[in-house]
């Protein structure tokens, strides 16, 4: 479930507009499926791990872990299983050789899927539903309302749904004793909510209509923080990482592939943007960590 | 009218066409573009959605619709691949129309995944849901579901449909299949959660579309009489 | 200078054959509709704070929504209503369903939104509502997390961040705690005070908002202000038990009640908590119900009331201590909001619902329909039905169970005073017809008239249960009324009708001599 901003633990770019880990994580994660080169993917896997553990804390990253290896396992054991070709063979499975490349392209692909999972695991912590809105917000406003009101809608209906259920034992002569009438009260709960949330929706476009929705456009957008030179700084970094990253990605990672033999491997230095951009988080939740230890 | 119509078939049929292109062009990044366009094609429907200037009628109905089936979702998450989302975006397409029934489907899917975690499958879910909705708006439109055999075929279908754009985009990114007998049998092995995800459609469309539609169009009414 | 809004033989009514769009209003549906309103004539002037009264069905919804051009019902109009304001806010009755965003700070934002205000402007005008309502610390909260109270002055906060001229407000404290309802009168009257906006509130309690209001519009006589003549057990200042064994909790405290001595459910020592994270609601709460009587649990706003009645209901798990039902196979629980039960698309689909489970038959749903004033609705969607109809239409529901243990939450809320007088009636009917009935109130005025026995609720234990007289007697703060339009409603409605009505009554002035 997600946990309220409060207790989220730590978010590196809580001092930042939300725009700022929209375009971090953008750029993480498709840097992270851009490429399976062995190397960049290990790196991906290890910076997504890093940021995991900053952000969410060990507890919850190693029951992430635990998931996710079954994950790449699998993906791994299939594409092996699945690539018939290669050059160094390690055994053989009846008339099937396995190949060392098949090995390596597997755990490459599980690599990926484990950042990707990762990564998404982080963002959910560093944005959640408000941040998003702030984003949509000013272009589509109506897309935003609907969303806002979808999220205040959940917790009710859930809410209400347990409290109808409830009411229904409680009328015990009239409560559903067998398991096919509790399927069908169930389904009856879902209906009486679908029709409740319509009945007083009515109420709630009524109050929109008083407060003027339905007379014109709606141009302007509250925002909450407004955008500014901090916010720019980070962003310009993010950018400039991103472009040497991918400069490096096309010209040494392009010509890698696995078949008939993995290579070739890129020089030390063409990962050295890909390092930086995935210790951001670190970078600056040590830079506001500074400020508390050196008092 | 009918330019939106060609946007909104363009933007949907997008997705799986950039799927199957990577899959038989063996793309390495196959993972990354068909998502890129997945999220494009999703920016453009919802584009769509709000340049053709919902009024309060079709934006509150959406909302709780939404709000229904991701709160369903939640509820039912202990079960797997028992969801009611399908069977809310079939009823909201059907009474709303398909633009609403896109909608309704992504927007569940968005909403509980706020509650679930995002995953890289957000976009998916989304798009995949809100095509059910959308192909039940349009499948209404064309009087094919009228009866409830034919609701309760596409429920099935629908599950199926779902299963077979969200495992094509994990097999195709993360599998790199060498040919389509690969391809194949990763999906056999899939199969019976997206059979059980159609069944469980089809038993809320079984309990649910006739006695929903009779509500929703009730509120529909209510609606049109308010303005 | 012109009055801000002026009223000169304004009559209205609605179509007829239409379903009728707003279910809060009055008037028969589907028939002939009699005119809403009749013959309506007043002014006010700029600045006013004008409350207009009447019962339930007296129009007032429809006359505020005559004044507001957005919100203004179909129908036929006669004679002349004029609002010179071009900005006019509204403020519905039930706080939860006009709330739009999912947080505190959009849902303010959000009108200033929509009139395109350039953002920094509309920054100075929430952080200036917010602070004068006092609901800064709430900006960062989901709106699904705040009380009833909280959520009425964040509508009330909303509507006026858009400084409008007129104000109409429609019963906006009938479903709050009295805390919360001081607060909210307190805010609006200082609000028309400084801000100069024409304020226009419906409601069925003039006397709460005595102290700000200048002017009143009387679309219906409502029970006067009376004081409590007491039915036979009131002795004047001693309590009829002796002290100590009234402060004992439950049954010994009691005698006399129904079936003496057993108690019908007795809970012992209970601890309940909604999830394994949250905190503990009740914490060692004991209780004993006496079926043919009537207990009032009261307490403050949040404090578990609605938790003790499910676990009265069995609903909730105790995670420590036990509950013994004797009533539990036939029991009812009737919730605050009546829509809660409500599964059907019409009211006799309604009350046909649980035929087959109870096994009651035709005759007794339309008796049943009949007793609650519903014979004339039973084609009508139970949305359609008013506020008051659609309490009775849950009533009725559980009624047809014929349950043996009624648990009510709230039963008096919203309801105008003819309405809670009836209710009272109800259940002390009930009571006579030997049913245990527990119910949870703010209300201290209808505990009064309708519990023999009063439990206060306070840090999840029962602080005491003792009889009626003795609780309010013993009590510094915590009283009734002096004087109140309930026992008015009352007065009036024993003096003209006939004994069937009245008969709760009569049975419980003979309980009082000790005769039974």
């Amino acid at each position: 479930m997600a946990l309220p901003a409060s207790s989220r633990g730590r978010n590196p770019f809580a001092l930042y507009h939300p725009g700022v880990p929209a375009a971090y994580f953008a750029s993480v994660v498709i840097l992270a499926m851009a490429t399976m080169q062995p190397v960049f993917v290990l790196l991906g896997a290890a910076g997504a791990l890093c940021a995991c553990v900053l952000v969410r804390g060990w507890r919850a990253s190693l029951r992430l872990m635990a998931g996710v290896a079954g994950l790449a396992c699998l993906v791994a054991a299939a594409n092996l299983v699945l690539s018939p070709s290669g050059s160094t063979e390690l055994f053989r499975m009846g008339a099937r050789a396995v190949y060392g490349e098949a090995l390596l392209f597997g755990v490459s692909a599980g690599g990926m899927l484990a950042a990707i999972v990762t990564w998404f695991f982080t963002l959910d912590a560093c944005l959640d539903s408000e941040d998003m809105l702030a984003l949509l917000g000013p272009k589509m406003p109506s897309v935003a309302l609907a969303l806002s009101q979808t999220m205040r809608l959940v917790p009710q209906f859930l809410m209400r749904g347990r409290w109808v259920r409830a009411l229904q034992q409680a009328a015990t002569a009239a409560a559903p004793r067998t398991r096919r009438e509790k399927t069908a009260e169930l389904m009856r709960t879902m209906t009486v909510l679908v029709g409740w949330g319509m009945e007083d929706s009515l109420v709630r476009s009524d109050s929109l209509k008083a407060r003027g929705f339905e007379r014109g456009m709606r141009p302007a957008s509250y925002r909450r923080r407004g955008w500014r030179a901090a916010d720019s700084a980070v962003l310009v970094l993010v950018v400039v990482l991103d472009a040497v990253c991918v400069v490096c990605l096309v010209v040494y990672a392009g010509p890698f592939w696995f078949y008939p033999i993995a290579g070739p491997y890129a020089p030390w230095w063409a990962y050295l943007g890909y390092g930086l951009l995935l210790v951001l988080p670190e970078v600056l939740m040590l830079k506001e960590e500074s400020l508390w230890r050196l008092r | 009218m009918n330019a939106r119509l060609a946007v909104e078939v363009a933007a949907l049929v997008a997705t799986p066409a950039a799927l199957a292109v990577c899959a038989v062009c063996g793309i390495e990044q196959a993972a990354l573009l068909s998502a890129l366009v997945a999220l494009a094609s999703l920016a453009l429907l919802f584009a769509a959605w709000e340049r053709s200037r919902p009024r309060l009628r079709d934006v509150m109905p959406v909302a709780v619709l939404a709000a229904a089936a991701a709160a369903g979702r939640i509820l039912c998450a202990p079960l797997p691949d028992f969801k009611p989302v399908s069977a809310l975006a079939i009823t909201a397409g059907a009474v709303f129309g398909r633009a609403s029934g896109f909608m309704v489907g992504a927007l569940a899917a968005l909403a509980s995944n706020f509650f679930f975690g995002q995953g890289a499958w957000t976009p998916w879910q989304m798009y995949a849901w809100g095509l059910i909705g959308y192909l039940a708006g349009v499948f209404y439109q064309l009087g094919w579901l009228e009866k409830t055999p034919a609701v309760c075929a596409y429920g099935f279908a629908s599950g199926l449909l779902f299963g077979l754009l969200l495992n094509g985009w994990s097999i195709i990114g993360f599998f790199h299949p060498q040919d389509a007998a690969g391809f194949v049998a990763v999906y056999a092995a899939a199969f019976p959660w997206d059979a059980l995800h159609g069944v469980s459609t089809v038993v809320f469309l079984l309990a649910l579309y006739v006695p929903l539609r009779r509500k929703l169009e009730r509120v529909k009414s209510k609606y049109a009489l308010g303005l | 200078m012109a009055p801000a809004v002026e009223a000169r033989g304004f009559g209205f009514s609605y179509p007829e054959p239409a379903v009728n769009v707003r279910p809060s209003t009055s008037a028969a549906v589907g028939m002939s509709a009699p005119p809403a309103l009749r013959d309506v004539s007043f002014t006010l002037e700029e600045g006013a704070f004008c409350t207009v009264t009447g019962g339930t069905g007296s129009g007032k919804t429809t006359l505020l929504r005559c004044l507001h051009p957005d919100l203004a019902p179909a129908g036929r109009r006669v004679g002349v209503l004029r609002v010179a304001a071009q900005r006019i806010g509204f403020v519905f009755q039930n706080p939860a369903d006009q709330i739009v965003c999912d947080s505190v700070w959009h849902e303010l934002a959000l009108g200033l939104e929509n009139a395109g205000m350039e953002c920094g402007r509309m920054r100075r005008r929430v952080a200036e509502v917010a602070h004068y309502f006092g609901i800064e610390f709430l900006m960062r909260r989901k709106t699904a997390s705040l009380s009833g109270g909280q959520m009425q002055l964040v509508n009330l906060a909303a509507v006026v961040a858009l400084r409008p001229e007129l104000l109409l407000l429609d019963e906006p404290t009938a479903q709050l705690d009295p805390h919360a309802r001081g607060q909210f009168v307190a805010l609006l009257g200082a609000m028309n005070q400084d801000s100069g906006c024409t304020v226009l509130v419906a409601t069925h309690a003039p006397e709460i908002y005595e102290p700000y209001a200048n002017a009143q519009v009387e679309l219906a006589a409502l029970p006067p202000l009376a004081c409590w003549e007491g039915d036979g057990r009131d002795s004047g200042a001693e309590p009829a038990a002796p002290e100590p064994a009234a402060l004992a909790p439950a049954p010994s405290a009691s005698p006399g009640r129904g079936m003496a001595g057993q108690a019908a459910i007795e809970l012992r020592d209970a601890y309940v908590r909604y999830g394994r994270e949250d905190d503990w609601v009740l914490r060692g709460a004991d209780l004993s119900v006496h079926a043919g009587s009537v207990m009032a649990v009261v307490g403050g706003n949040g404090c578990g009331k609605s938790t003790l009645l499910a676990t009265l209901a069995g609903v909730l798990p105790l995670a420590r201590g036990k509950i013994r039902n004797a009533l539990a196979a036939c029991q009812a629980l009737m919730p605050q909001d009546p829509r809660a039960l409500f599964m059907c698309d019409s009211v006799s689909e309604e009350l046909h619902e649980w035929a087959r489970r109870c096994g009651y038959s035709q005759e007794e749903e339309l008796d049943a329909a009949r007793r609650f004033g519903l014979e004339e609705a039973l084609s009508q969607h139970p949305y359609d039905l008013s506020g008051g109809q659609q309490q009775n239409l849950a009533f009725a529901k559980l009624m047809l169970c014929r349950p043996r243990l009624l648990l009510l939450d709230e039963p008096a809320k919203g309801l105008d005073a003819h309405a809670a007088a009836e209710m009272a009636r109800k259940l002390r009917g009930l009571a006579a017809e030997g049913v245990a009935v527990v119910f949870a109130t703010h209300d201290v005025d209808f505990a009064r008239v309708c519990a023999d026995e009063v439990a206060m609720l306070f840090d999840g234990q029962v602080a005491c249960a003792q009889p009626v007289e003795a609780f309010f007697h013993d009590n510094f703060i915590y009283r009734p009324h002096e004087r109140c339009r309930l026992y008015g409603a009352l007065a009036l409605d024993s003096a003209a009708s006939d004994l069937p009505k009245a008969e709760g009554f009569a049975t419980r002035e003979r309980r009082g001599d000790g005769s039974r």
